[in-house]
């Protein structure tokens, strides 16, 4: 690891003085993706920009919709009674992410900044069509989640710009939801395939209003299963037509081979995965 | 019933609060006045000739204190096998695996070494890489070693019986072929050493071995040091499974860094440095052909193996041995043919690793079994039952087995895990599976020795002193051999004073493998122990005016029998014996093994000279998720035959040990290689089995008496995991009926199986 100026504002605004003045500034918020990048020699920073004491970035609450402050960690999520009780899928996701130890410093603003292709809160903040609150010394701009990512590790940050908040929709709380991880072990492991599924129903049947399906590890980025969704929305979720989703879903996925699996397999476990997770929506009630 | 008052007792671990309070001190944790800071430059070709090597922008880097290559040494070679030495620390003319050390520097600190590391200038020829066994066999194919002939550098055969006979005298004859990968011991702690050499030219070094010993004697010989000149010391060790007997270059490294500065220096590898630079499990392909009888009677068995040695050959021509001996004596079969050939490719090299081969000819041979259990429609435990070995019975490759407990381990697992019903009332996508195993029980005399040395003193206090130089590396050592030495001598281990490991001021000890600490090390204290207590005793008699025959020691007294009050405290004898007869009470121990057969083959190991031969049997359930070939284990049960067991709370912990590494390497766990170059040298991407992963394990401990092992104990270690991968593997067969013969069973590739059928 090479030397590096460490600065840590108390203020927004010096928040974003520091990023303007170096070249190559990072954020360090959890840190459990930057320090692992800079062990690695992956990420080489001028200076590190310790965004924690920033006031109000840590806080999630309900006022028209939720809103979650990018530093609201994994674990506060994880064992929030109140998101429990409205979307537990949320708890899921969080609880599915890493160690005890990761998630106790890993913040959702970093998970989806950092952009992996298996990010967890990628994948169901995709499903749950959250909105994004972006911060640069120009003001502040909304963009949908589903045009922040780029790549692998690429959004559409520009320089000096900082995600400062995650709002979903008021009925993405009224939706049910589910997270899937297939993963090779059952702690601490990246999965090799992740589903996020929200689903609306008429009241007391299986007729499907609406649902979202989004897709982690099987693409460059956390993707949408547009044409899975399009089979199921508005029809009576039937075994059949859940099998022909699922098969949908599977090819609109995009996974690569390497060593952890090959894509094959990928595309396999989400037709297994999609199925088996609308499948217990369903069976849940 | 025995009639033992340690012996047999569940006694912790004798550092336990040390290690779990953070104050044991590791090699890591040490350092010195002065000290640098020691790194090695090594080669990112996996094959090539190396054409110059420019050290002096690095050299003339700010804080950077000496620079060394291969000009710097003697140009010794080095290997576990004397006579195939073929490893030189730092390569001359070739690199032959990515890792392969070239340079070594010393600075003022991390960043300084690692930065000094870049300047180094090495222009390499890039030369064709061959990274497959079978290709590097071939007739034409570019030569690794440049002094040998071929890539083949062991290839034996070995024959006992009449193999051709056996096959024609049989029912029925059934051929397969497995393959093993690459496994990483995964020690929690990394190599790591400090040497100090100071001006006087003495050596001292702190290093993580299980074999301080002979560290010494390899430093000696590969850097042309006297023996007198050199002091090994092994702080507490976090772990070495095989990986931490050889000599390592980071130890030669650090030796000639302090040498050349005068200053201590220190080396730790990284986790990546440890993943792709040090050893690990040789790969394997295994062809087997079984020739058996109706009732299930093995008439004929035949192996033909090429182990993947990688670039050099460390343990690799024993661990074929290994693998020839364990794979032959399981089972009493007449007709045995085994053809092997170890071969170099330029991947990372194969060293010791728990099981020594062991695993790799066990995982062959126990498909095997199951197969032919169910071409004959045959439960696998009888059909194991009926070709069990059994004690005092001599093998056909002449494996001398003494006490066996091979068939009680099968009968254990049955009843514990229910097999019988349970087979019954099979669920859907459940299955069961067993594998039973041969391994020493006291390591061998394959390469000439097996000794172990112990003293025992009192001193002046009536303190008493076991001085071992066995090395405790997490197994417990420390912890049972006090109890061996506290049995005998009528008091409680932890009374006991103990100095281990240190090669100033312990005896010679081969070290710790080969699951011999127990039975060599544990042999040499009892005899010291017995002779220290003798000595004890005399004097006491003396003092006491009474006969020999009528003194008995408790709690630290010498007493007369049955009448306890008349008697004399540890405490006095060894007053008296200071001040008034000016004489130390010493006892000492030492251990060897037995004569090495007329017979015996270095080459095949045929008449392997084990002084006594562990057995086991493992039981897996698990259930499957055919949909996404996910296996999960759901109960596991492990009987083992380690003869008398002295400390059944530390056997237990060995047992669930070696089970979670099997079930690593049975599912999870493979070093994967792209021409040469390891993928995954992290543990996020190298995938041990966690707690989570980890179902219930059941240690059953079927205990033999062995006629040679302390108070008839025999060894365990590397037994633990030999057959948890078949026992898996055979599960999972009996579960889905997908019988997949090359490791590991990934999801992918179980889920592959089941799609396929």
């Amino acid at each position: 690891m090479e030397t590096f100026e460490y600065i840590k504002p108390k203020s927004m605004d010096d928040a974003m003085n520091a990023l303007n003045t170096y070249e190559n500034a990072f954020l360090l918020a959890g840190g459990t993706d930057l320090l692992v990048g800079m062990k690695y020699n992956s990420i080489k920073p001028e200076c590190i920009v310790d965004i924690k004491e920033i006031p109000r970035m840590n806080t999630f609450e309900f006022n028209d919709g939720w809103r979650f402050g990018a530093l609201v960690t994994v674990r506060d999520i994880e064992v929030s009674d109140r998101l429990k009780q409205t979307m537990p899928f949320l708890n899921q996701t969080a609880k599915a992410l890493g160690s005890i130890q990761i998630r106790n410093r890993a913040t959702i603003g970093g998970n989806l900044s950092n952009a992996s292709p298996c990010s967890n809160f990628g994948a169901m903040f995709l499903a749950m069509d959250a909105m994004l609150k972006i911060i640069s010394k120009d003001g502040e701009r909304q963009i949908a989640l589903q045009d922040f990512f780029c790549g692998p590790n690429q959004t559409v940050l520009k320089k000096g710009e900082i995600l400062t908040e995650i709002r979903v929709p008021e009925d993405a709380g009224k939706a049910e939801g589910i997270f899937l991880k297939h993963s090779a072990g059952k702690s601490n492991d990246l999965g090799l395939v992740n589903i996020a599924i929200t689903l609306h129903r008429e009241p007391g049947t299986n007729l499907c209003k609406k649902i979202t399906i989004a897709m982690g590890a099987v693409a460059p980025t956390p993707i949408r299963a547009k044409k899975a969704e399009a089979v199921l929305n508005n029809n009576i979720l039937t075994p059949d037509l859940i099998i022909r989703a699922a098969k949908k879903a599977s090819n609109e996925a995009t996974p690569i081979s390497d060593f952890r699996a090959s894509a094959d397999y990928r595309r396999s476990l989400v037709a297994t995965m999609v199925a088996k997770g609308i499948n217990t929506l369903i069976k849940a009630s | 019933m025995d009639n033992y008052s340690v012996i047999g007792k569940r006694i912790k671990n004798r550092d336990a609060v040390t290690k779990v309070t953070g104050k044991a001190v590791f090699a890591a944790d040490i350092k010195l006045k002065g000290m640098l800071y020691g790194k090695i430059l090594r080669s990112k070709a996996a094959h090539a000739r190396i054409l110059s090597i420019d050290v002096s922008e690095a050299r003339q880097l700010k804080g950077v204190k000496a620079v060394i290559t291969c000009e710097d040494t003697p140009l010794i070679k080095y290997s576990i096998h004397p006579l195939m030495a073929d490893k030189l620390a730092f390569e001359d003319k070739k690199v032959r695996y990515i890792g392969d050390e070239i340079a070594a520097v010393a600075a003022v600190d991390e960043a300084t070494a690692i930065k000094a590391l870049s300047l180094i200038k090495v222009d390499l020829e890039e030369l064709e890489g061959l990274f497959d066994p079978v290709e590097a066999m071939k007739e034409g194919a570019p030569k690794i070693h440049d002094h040998l002939e071929t890539n083949v550098s062991k290839h034996f055969k070995m024959d006992c019986g009449d193999i051709e006979q056996g096959f024609a005298r049989s029912d029925f004859i059934i051929e397969k072929t497995f393959t093993t990968h690459a496994q990483s011991h995964s020690s929690i702690e990394t190599h790591a050493c400090v040497a100090d050499c100071g001006l006087d030219n003495q050596v001292t070094m702190w290093v993580n071995t299980q074999a301080p010993h002979p560290l010494k004697h390899r430093i000696s010989q590969v850097l042309a040091i006297e023996p007198e000149k050199i002091r090994v010391i092994p702080p507490y060790i976090g772990g070495g499974f095989g990986s931490k007997i050889d000599l390592d270059t980071t130890h030669i490294a650090c030796v000639l860094l302090s040498k050349k500065t005068g200053r201590p220096v220190k080396i730790i590898n990284t986790r990546e440095e440890q993943f792709t630079a040090t050893r690990m499990r040789h790969p394997s392909i295994t062809e087997l052909k079984f020739g058996f009888n109706h009732d299930g009677t093995i008439v004929a068995k035949q192996a033909r193996a090429i182990i993947d040695n990688g670039a050099y050959n460390s343990h690799g021509p024993s661990v074929m041995g290994y693998h020839n001996v364990m794979f032959s004596s399981l089972y009493r079969v007449e007709n045995i043919s085994y053809e092997g050939s170890l071969v170099y490719t330029n991947k990372n090299y194969g060293g010791a690793c728990r099981g020594y081969g062991d695993p790799q000819a066990t995982f062959a041979q126990e498909t095997m079994m199951d197969m032919i259990a169910e071409k004959l429609d045959m439960d696998p435990i009888e059909l194991r039952l009926k070709n069990s070995n059994h004690p005092d019975e001599k093998t056909a490759n002449a494996v001398e087995i003494t006490s066996c407990g091979l068939t009680e381990t099968l009968e254990a697992v049955k009843k514990a895990s229910n097999w019988s019903e349970k087979k019954k009332t099979k669920k859907k996508y459940r299955g069961l599976g067993v594998a039973s195993m041969i391994y020493t029980g006291g390591g061998s005399r394959g390469s000439g020795f097996n000794y172990s040395g112990a003293t025992m003193k009192m001193d002046a206090s009536g303190t008493i002193f076991l001085n071992t130089g066995a090395t405790d590396i997490g197994q417990g050592s420390n912890t049972t051999l006090t109890m061996i030495a506290a049995e005998i001598l009528g008091m409680e281990p932890e009374q006991i004073r103990l100095i281990t490991s240190d090669t100033d001021t312990t005896l010679p000890c081969m070290g710790t493998f080969g699951s011999r600490v127990t039975f060599c090390a544990g042999n040499a204290v009892s005899q010291a122990a017995l002779n220290l207590k003798e000595k004890i005793i005399a004097r006491a008699a003396d003092i006491l005016g009474e006969p020999v025959v009528r003194l008995e020691i408790k709690a630290r007294n010498v007493c007369v029998a049955q009448e306890p009050e008349k008697g004399i405290a540890f405490s006095q004898i060894g007053a008296v014996s200071y001040s008034q007869k000016q004489e130390v009470l010493t006892g000492a121990g030492y251990y060897d093994g037995p004569e090495i057969a007329k017979d015996f083959d270095p080459k095949s190991y045929y008449a392997y000279p084990g002084p006594a031969m562990s057995f086991a049997t493992h039981l897996a359930e698990v259930e499957v998720d055919p949909e996404s070939g996910r296996v999960e284990l759901i109960n596991f049960y492990a009987a083992h035959d380690s003869g008398k067991v002295i400390n059944p709370l530390l056997a237990e912990g060995q047992i669930e040990g070696g089970a979670v590494m099997g079930f690593g390497w049975a599912l999870t766990e493979e070093l994967k290689f792209e021409n040469g170059r390891i993928l995954n040298p992290n543990f996020h991407d190298y995938k041990l089995f966690s707690i989570k992963d980890i179902p219930q394990i059941t240690p059953i401990l079927v205990e033999t008496i062995d006629p040679n092992g302390p108070f008839g104990a025999k060894g365990l270690g590397e037994c633990a995991m030999v057959s948890t991968a078949p026992a898996i593997l055979n599960a999972i067969c009996d579960a889905v009926g997908v019988r997949i013969c090359d490791l590991p069973a990934t999801s992918e590739k179980v889920f592959n199986h089941i799609k396929l059928k």
